[in-house]
């Protein structure tokens, strides 16, 4: 007896209805608010949880219906429920396989450097052979950014691809996505006889002196197009048609002085302190994903669509018939 | 300089408002040629408006379907020829009238987007591109049509049954509107699940990640509720009436606010100008 109402409450479609709406309300006030993060937070997980019980229990039903009345002569149309509520517990169960088993990381290498990856066989070798950025006529607008990588898996055998934006490349279960770019570069200080080499990215800070009363700061910025007199600050261009590596040297955040440089040439940025910079190339930004919940996920997304037309194109052409 | 588009635009929009005015005024006063006008107007509109869009395709050398001024002008466009098949084929002009007042409302809101069209970037390079805004313009035409046919029923039908019930014709009227607007919004409803499932396919391939909560998506999920909640309620005899055409129209809000307010309140990934 409470079992059966436990059931009907679990199952009514008062309870649909009430849970979607307070799904879609804490997303109104999600995106509304910049403070409550209410997507990710446990009032929304405890919402999908008990909208998975509903739907799960709602579905088991509908099979049972739909299997009854097509007990006597099959009805393709009774299935499009079933169907369509079986495609969104499938997009569910992706999802949760996803956030259970799937592997995502981002990583920015510098062409010629390599980064371990997760794959369907184990650890891979991700090489980054080369980067470059094609543009439209106009030299400015870029047409695509291409990654071309090697990946190896540990028993030796590799492939050799491209990822591009809109067009990842796939191996051994891997997804590797075109994401971001920039430029790297190498610079050396040189104090005496001691030397240090800097592997940068785009802007950084050095740290040359820091106690409790003073602090000098090297901060370096690489500029591919640099605009001699105009704001230093602005990049003109991404590509390298006039490199300079800018470097500002302040003391407890006060600038004290600042210049560029040309590739391969050195200055002396403080008394005794001499900078050298030595290369820059480009860094790609690759986002490696390993996740079998995708396929998951797009199987329940047509079994969605399947059902969602099944049913309807029925129950319209009911209406039709009836206006008629 | 002023575009053969902004032009064709311009015209549109004045034809559109004079076709909605000649309907309203059929509704007073029952003259033939009024609906008449209203659809020549409305069939100069959408020739105004596709000519708007030969030539933004001819200038940019792609479908327009970029940024939001163009997609804009492709929606009115689509809305257009919906309100031309609903007037031939239905003889409905109340809610023809409400759903061009709703496009003037869409190609007024364009003129203050107008761009001059660049190079796809290359996020947008993508087939999923084409697949993904032509089911989003499908999806919004069949709510905007469901919208205008809630607001008409809610104008005709009485709040509440008058005393000696409703004269049979109006009621047969009502379940008709009520019909057209359920049809309407499972059109709606199965191209704004496809929508999301191609949008969903694209993010993967050019993103990473299907789903990231961008507040379009978000708000692309938050209509699809709207829509499934009302899809459900119908069931009920009881929200067969007013009921479901307040859910109709609070359903389209949603739709123009991810269209329009989500763009430019929130900006994210879906930002293209």
């Amino acid at each position: 007896m409470i079992n059966n109402r436990i059931y009907r409450f679990f199952t009514s479609l008062k309870l649909t209805v009430i849970l979607l709406t307070a799904i879609a309300v804490l997303c109104v006030l999600d995106t509304l608010s910049e403070e409550l993060h209410l997507i990710h937070s446990v009032p929304m997980y405890l919402l999908g949880a008990l909208f998975a019980v509903n739907l799960i229990l709602c579905t088991v039903g509908r099979l049972g219906w739909a299997r009854r009345q097509s007990k006597k002569k099959f009805r393709l149309h009774v299935w499009g429920s079933p169907v369509l509520h079986a495609g969104l517990i499938v997009v569910m169960t992706g999802a949760f396989m996803s956030w259970l088993i799937g592997r995502q990381t981002y990583y920015e290498i510098p062409v010629g450097e390599t980064a371990q990856v997760a794959g369907r066989s184990g650890t891979l070798e991700m090489r980054i052979d080369d980067f470059r950025v094609e543009y439209y006529e106009d030299r400015v607008t870029p047409r695509q950014y291409i990654t071309d990588l090697t990946i190896t898996k540990r028993d030796g055998s590799s492939a050799s691809l491209s990822a591009y934006v809109n067009g990842p490349a796939r191996y051994d279960g891997v997804t590797v996505i075109q994401q971001n770019y920039g430029w790297a570069f190498t610079a050396t200080l040189s104090s005496g006889r001691a030397q240090r080499t800097f592997e940068l990215r785009d802007e950084e800070w050095i740290p040359l002196v820091e106690d409790e009363t003073v602090s000098v700061r090297l901060g370096l910025t690489f500029y591919p197009d640099y605009q001699e007199g105009e704001a230093i600050t602005e990049v003109k261009n991404m590509r390298d048609d006039n490199p300079r590596l800018l470097w500002v040297l302040t003391e407890n955040d006060e600038p004290v002085a600042m210049n560029v440089l040309e590739k391969g040439a050195q200055t002396q940025v403080t008394e005794g302190v001499w900078l050298t910079f030595d290369d820059y190339g480009y860094y790609t930004g690759l986002q490696a994903k390993y996740d079998p919940g995708v396929r998951v996920i797009f199987t329940g997304f047509f079994l969605v669509l399947a059902g969602l037309v099944i049913r309807y194109s029925h129950m319209m052409k009911q209406e039709i018939t009836e206006e008629k | 300089m002023v575009t053969i588009v902004e032009t064709m635009s311009y015209y549109a929009f004045l034809v559109t408002i004079m076709a909605a005015a000649a309907y309203v005024l059929h509704l007073f006063l029952k003259r033939t040629w009024l609906t008449k006008a209203g659809l020549v107007l409305n069939a100069a509109g959408a020739v105004c408006m596709l000519i708007a869009v030969v030539n933004r395709t001819m200038q940019v050398g792609r479908l327009p379907l970029n940024s939001v001024f163009e997609y804009l002008i492709v929606l009115s466009f689509a809305i257009l020829c919906v309100a031309v098949f609903i007037s031939l084929r239905f003889r409905s002009y109340g809610p023809v009238a409400v759903i061009l007042v709703i496009c003037a409302v869409l190609i007024g809101i364009s003129f203050g987007k107008t761009d001059v069209g660049g190079p796809l970037l290359p996020a947008l390079q993508s087939n999923w591109r084409v697949s993904h805004v032509m089911t989003a313009i499908i999806s919004y035409s069949a709510f905007a049509l469901a919208a205008g046919v809630a607001v008409f029923y809610l104008i005709i039908m009485p709040r509440k049954e008058p005393q000696g019930g409703i004269p049979e014709e109006k009621k047969n009227r009502g379940v008709f509107l009520e019909r057209m607007m359920f049809n309407s919004v499972v059109v709606g409803f199965i191209f704004l699940t496809l929508l999301i499932i191609t949008g969903a396919i694209w993010a993967e391939e050019a993103w990473g990640s299907w789903w990231t909560w961008d507040p379009k998506e978000t708000w692309a999920l938050i209509t699809w509720i709207i829509y499934a909640i009302y899809l459900h309620l119908r069931l009920r005899p009881a929200w067969r009436g007013r009921k479901g055409c307040y859910l109709a129209v609070i359903g389209f809000v949603a739709v123009l606010f991810t269209l329009l307010g989500v763009t430019y309140i929130f900006g994210g990934l879906h930002s293209y100008g």
